[in-house]
């Protein structure tokens, strides 16, 4: 197992921050390493990342989300196998630290220590030249997951047909 | 009795040894055979490597999901996928000079496979009344006719509209507006015949009437429960997710009283160890269940969980998801555990050891997902079972969380698009709202009627022009010799079809064929070329494009042929531009996307690789129940039972079958070749009966109202099945399951469990397996 740390610090609220992190879609735009995102369900997110013609995917399974605090995920994939977590704390009003936490599992990570370790400070660096640049979040998901379940949701009505298929 | 054709051949039955395993090379032979049996290689290419594929023919076989875009195989299809598109692709055709050469009662006598195999229908067909022919007409007189008779009806509710699941979004959102615009609900639909029974306890308990998990789902689950299906046969692609699973370390239990292929071993055609390799083990655990006994095992399942919970408390239930998100914990908890364990190992025919290895299974899997098909939702307690089966998921926080739902797998490829569509006699006020608010006519609020209800009224004169949309309806529902007597009392009869079946010779007093483009085949309209769309098993939303030329230059697309049909029957009750309707399908998505939820931005959406995927609440935290919590269900209905001397018998689909079509008279999978009038009984109640291998029965099915219900002429073949449990092929013995028997409050045929004895006919013939 290996653990890798990085944190950012991001002249935005809080709440901007936390409300841009959670538009996974949007990483592409200013994430060199991630590809594509895409939102599967409320608390799976697919993802591609690769550099040069090299890609992998991998899908992702959130547990916890608390808005405007933090968010912590899983792999799904059995290899490689990671844990991570993102909190969002308040450093002063209107400056918002951004800490990112990965464990890698699987038993060959070792290899890799170096290279998500690089990928994560480049792309946390990207994050905040794009939400500093833009200066408000592109949208947000304010839910609540826990345990792998959304808690409180946004919508208050189905926004799907609900009668019996038969 | 029935006068439905026995279907009977030369060829005489071959007996052998069940198969262990499902797929592998013979599945890719099988289905080329068959394939180029029917079309040229050229357009066997067109139809295999653009099946499933984005931008390709959404396969009709059925309606399991796709992988993502960018995950799918150059071959996205089975052996059945293959067969059936095949079917709809095939170079034979059915022309006028057919029609004059056979009189229709003369076609009554054939067989489904025969009817199958005289290939495509080219032009629209009538019978006169008093007339013995189908003659041709024109599209222009065809539909004149159907909407004289339907503007002469004295009520709207004197038509049935009838849908199968080959029906895409476009053409089942128009026809319900046409049917609803004519002023009645009488919207019967295969679903009333297939997972009834799932969308109404689904609903209920947790608030959605579809399934509530994703491949994905199934690809991370700690263990899936396959229960009452069989997915070598009837959704092959299911067995590359449960390979998935397995490789990823799920563990899988089938429960099911025969022991299908598919649930023990799968050999992947598309990957070297399935191709000469022994492929992958499925099923860790293979329960074979007596026939109902589903019930009685999830209450006991439930029942342990609940004594496992009170010998280490806060380690085996999820409190915390079943103190904020469940109500009716206590009075379900106190039910579960009066359940009795003598009733239990009766019903289920199992021991509890095996129970108890079952429930060591599920302690030992954080995330569960629960597959089930017709050999849990066609029981008289089928909506009974399916709610414990919900109790079973709920007790461990199985639903909402990624890895965990509610799997109930559908058939037709569009079945469950079809009900999305509004395809129901019930439909809640709010789709109807929205529907006056788009097109501004009130429509009917008073429910419809489903498919046997439709069958009753058609029998008792109430309903005097049927309309089928696709499908065999006289083959695909029970009572064939009710059902057959309906029809025929029917004023018109008219069936939209791609091919020849029964329900073009069981007809009414007039009877029209109106042949259409299969879903294969390139459609061009007014606008230019054009799509359409359907919805898998898993709520996923994508584009079909027909990639063949059609059979014939006069067919009109479905959507065409309601369009105009309804243009010429209410164009004076309704302002609604049908003709637009018809040049250019995406305006009929503009209408979707404002009257039914979640298809905002449809044809923009939908246009995405892959499509769209509807949101289910479960999986949003919502529960739309009644009391906006899921909810535990107490259930004390019991399986099932046979007096002395009769069995019960399911009926089933063969794996060279498609639906109501049989492709041959083979079943390689059960070892059964060269005959479909074959009943499967266990060897010990073969003994007891005093029935040898190769006898000759009738079956005869009992029933409250005393009313003789035979199928004749089956060959008895010793088969490990559970004592006092039989099978045979449907639709041959849809003749026993009575109209009256269906499952509590789903209303849909009970064709399980069917009470059944079996007279003997004649001296044995030839035994032994071969």
């Amino acid at each position: 197992m290996v653990m890798i740390e990085a944190h950012t610090d991001i002249e935005v609220p809080r709440r901007t921050a936390y409300d841009q992190w959670t538009q996974f879609e949007s990483f592409p735009r200013f994430m060199s390493a991630v590809r594509a995102v895409d939102h599967v369900s409320p608390t799976v997110t697919r993802w591609r990342i690769g550099v040069g013609p090299l890609h992998r995917d991998f899908h992702a399974e959130i547990l916890e989300q608390h808005p405007d605090e933090s968010l912590r995920w899983r792999s799904l994939d059995a290899y490689p196998t990671h844990e991570g977590e993102v909190v969002f704390s308040e450093v002063t009003e209107g400056r918002t630290r951004v800490s990112v936490r990965i464990r890698l599992i699987s038993g060959r990570s070792g290899p890799f220590r170096g290279i998500v370790e690089r990928a994560l400070r480049q792309e946390l660096g990207a994050f905040k030249d794009f939400i500093e640049g833009i200066g408000e979040a592109g949208g947000a998901w304010r839910g609540t997951i826990h345990e792998g379940r959304v808690q409180q949701p946004e919508a208050t009505a189905p926004r799907a047909p609900t009668w019996p298929h038969g | 009795m029935s006068t439905t054709p026995n279907g009977d051949s030369d060829e005489q039955l071959k007996v052998s040894e069940p198969k262990t395993w499902a797929a592998g090379v013979p599945a890719v032979a099988h289905a080329l055979q068959y394939s180029l049996e029917q079309t040229s290689p050229r357009r066997t290419a067109l139809t295999l490597l653009n099946m499933n594929q984005v931008d390709g023919i959404d396969c009709p076989g059925c309606a399991w999901p796709d992988p993502a875009p960018g995950h799918r195989h150059k071959n996205e299809y089975c052996e059945n996928g293959a067969k059936h598109i095949n079917d709809e692709a095939t170079s034979s055709r059915v022309t006028a000079e057919f029609f004059a050469q056979h009189p229709v009662s003369e076609l009554a006598q054939q067989s489904d496979e025969w009817l199958n195999r005289q290939g495509r229908l080219t032009e629209p067909m009538v019978k006169r009344p008093g007339s013995d022919h189908y003659e041709p007409i024109s599209w222009h007189d065809a539909l004149d006719l159907v909407a004289t008779e339907l503007r002469a009806l004295d009520s709207p509710d004197e038509a049935a509209f009838y849908t199968s699941g080959r029906v895409s979004n476009e053409a089942a959102f128009v026809l319900q507006l046409f049917a609803r615009a004519f002023g009645t609900n009488n919207l019967p639909d295969c679903s009333n015949l297939c997972h009834e029974s799932s969308g109404t306890a689904l609903s209920e308990t947790l608030g959605t009437g579809k399934g509530t998990v994703s491949l994905l789902d199934l690809h991370h689950a700690d263990l899936i429960f396959v229960v009452g299906q069989n997915p070598g046969t009837n959704h092959p692609r299911q067995l590359s997710a449960l390979e998935e699973a397995k490789r990823n370390g799920a563990r899988i239990i089938a429960i099911n009283p025969l022991p299908e292929a598919g649930l023990f071993r799968f050999k992947n055609p598309q990957k070297p160890r399935g191709v000469i390799g022994s492929g992958v083990p499925i099923a860790d655990q293979y329960l074979p269940i007596r026939l109902g006994g589903d019930l009685s095992f999830f209450r006991a399942l439930n029942r342990l969980l609940l004594e496992a919970e009170d010998a280490r408390p806060g380690e085996v239930l999820d409190r915390d998801f079943i103190d904020a998100s469940t109500s009716g914990f206590e009075e379900f908890a106190e039910h579960a555990r009066s359940t009795d364990w003598d009733t239990v190992l009766a019903e289920t025919g199992l021991s509890r050891a095996e129970i108890e290895v079952a429930r060591d299974e599920v302690m030992r899997a954080d995330r569960i997902v629960v597959c089930w098909a017709m050999g849990i939702t066609q029981h008289r307690h089928a909506v009974p079972t399916i709610r414990e089966m919900v109790n079973f998921l709920l007790l461990r926080g199985n639903v909402g969380r990624a890895g965990s739902g509610a799997c109930p797998v559908r058939g037709h490829s569009n079945v469950q698009g079809d009900r999305t569509m509004g395809i129901w006699e019930q439909m809640p006020d709010h789709f109807l709202d929205a529907l006056q608010q788009e097109f501004g006519f009130d429509p009917p609020r008073v429910h419809g009627l489903d498919a046997v209800n439709t069958i009753r009224a058609m029998h008792e004169g109430r309903i005097k022009v049927f309309l089928g949309m696709a499908g065999n309806f006289v083959r695909a529902t029970p009572d064939s010799a009710v059902t057959e007597e309906a029809m025929r009392r029917c004023r018109l009869t008219a069936h939209v079809s791609t091919k020849l079946n029964r329900s073009h010779t069981v007809c009414g007093e007039t009877a029209l064929i109106l042949p259409t483009l299969g879903r294969t085949e390139i459609d061009v309209q007014a606008g230019g070329e054009q799509f359409v769309t359907v919805e898998d098993s898993m709520s996923e939303v994508h584009a079909s494009h027909g990639r063949l030329e059609p059979a014939s230059r006069v067919l009109l697309s479905e959507v065409a042929i309601l369009a105009r049909l309804a243009n010429k029957t209410v164009h004076d009750k309704v302002d609604i531009p049908w003709q637009e309707f018809e040049d250019d399908y995406g305006t009929i998505r503009d209408r979707i996307s404002r009257v039914v939820p979640g298809f905002h931005d449809f044809n923009a959406r939908v246009a995405r690789p892959g499509g769209l995927k509807l949101p289910n609440p479960v999986n949003e935290g919502m529960f739309p129940t009644r009391t906006g919590t899921a909810i535990f269900t107490s259930n004390d209905a019991s399986a099932p039972t046979a007096p002395p001397r009769h069995l019960l018998l399911q009926t089933l689909r063969s794996h060279d079958q498609w639906n109501t079509i049989p492709y041959t008279n083979n079943d390689r999978y059960r070892g059964i070749h060269g005959s479909r009038r074959v009943v499967l009984v266990n060897a010990a109640d073969m003994d007891e009966l005093g029935l040898a291998e190769r006898d000759r029965v009738d079956l005869v099915s009992v029933w409250s109202d005393d009313v003789e219900r035979r199928a004749p002429g089956f060959e008895v073949v010793a088969y490990p099945t559970p004592r006092g449990c039989a099978a045979a092929y449907y639709p041959e013995t849809n003749v026993l399951v009575p109209l009256d028997s269906v499952a509590d409050v789903s209303n849909q045929p009970a064709s399980k469990s069917v009470v059944v004895r079996l007279e003997p006919v004649g001296a044995p013939t030839a035994a032994g397996r071969g």
